[in-house]
């Protein structure tokens, strides 16, 4: 049984009420959910994860499909909140405060650790590079694992577009990745 | 700036980890996809802390992440289950 399967069977299950269908749901799709709003630059991305749960809790009733489009919708309300949370935050700007570090997704080692921060420091500055509509796609198909289809849904726009910032934004990063090779 | 052109198909092949033999232009890009998949699909466990703090340090034969989970949405009011 593949992990479509799966999904498909733990949508209808929490269709059903049932409790396995949530924890089957949010054992397939937390991850995913989580990343892309991290990788987008969400400043507290587990909690935006948890909103877009809670959303798809209360909403479920009036969703229809199977587990690739219960997907594609639950990223659309990701994409939401994410807009959602950062209008909040141009509105009532915070002053960071500094959180203990969490030891379970923490590398083992030092060395480890300032590999990791080093990698993703770097991934970072080249998604920087790209407009937020070529990062959205990009982060939706690599990291949400979605078709172009399922991101066009799930960002409103149609294949074809979605095709161009997918080719624009993998030419820039090529190109920035380029430009810093030859700059090192 | 050097001019880019990458075709449909190339991204595909990009994303999924199929380039050819003759792509080795675009590995660079895919090695950047494989950095974010690694680096952006966190474990489910961190992820659930998020709605259940306790969920990492159950014990062992305690109900799992569902449980929490489902427990945590139904104290708040939003699980459609009644009990």
């Amino acid at each position: 049984m593949d992990s479509g399967d799966n999904l498909d069977l733990a949508l209808a299950a929490a269709q059903a009420n049932a409790e396995w269908g949530w924890s089957g749901l949010y054992r397939n799709l937390a991850p995913s959910v989580t990343g892309y709003l991290r990788a987008q630059g969400a400043p507290e991305p587990d909690d935006l994860a948890a909103d877009v749960f809670l959303q798809a809790v209360k909403a479920l009733n009036r969703f229809k499909g199977d587990g690739a489009a219960f997907r594609s919708w639950l990223f659309c309300i990701a994409h939401n909140k994410l807009i959602d949370d950062s209008r909040y935050r141009s509105r009532r700007p915070v002053e960071p405060v500094g959180e203990p570090a969490d030891d379970a997704a923490a590398p083992v080692g030092v060395e480890d650790e300032v590999m990791t921060h080093l990698a993703e420091d770097r991934v970072k500055s080249l998604l920087d590079r790209l407009t937020f509509d070529q990062r959205n796609v990009l982060l939706l198909r690599i990291i949400a694992g979605l078709t172009v289809e399922e991101v066009a849904s799930a960002l409103g726009k149609n294949a074809p577009a979605v095709k161009a910032l997918q080719r624009r934004g993998l030419a820039c990063l090529k190109r920035e990745i380029s430009a810093q090779t030859v700059s090192v | 700036m050097e001019a880019t052109y990458i075709s449909d198909d190339a991204c595909e092949r990009i994303i999924a980890g199929s380039l050819g033999a003759d792509e080795h232009e675009l590995m660079p890009v895919r090695w950047l996809v494989e950095d974010l998949q690694s680096l952006y699909n966190q474990p489910v466990p961190r992820a659930a802390r998020a709605l259940h703090p306790s969920t990492s340090a159950r014990p062992a034969g305690s109900p799992g992440i569902g449980y929490s989970v489902t427990r945590t949405l139904r104290l708040w009011g939003l699980h459609p289950q009644e009990d």
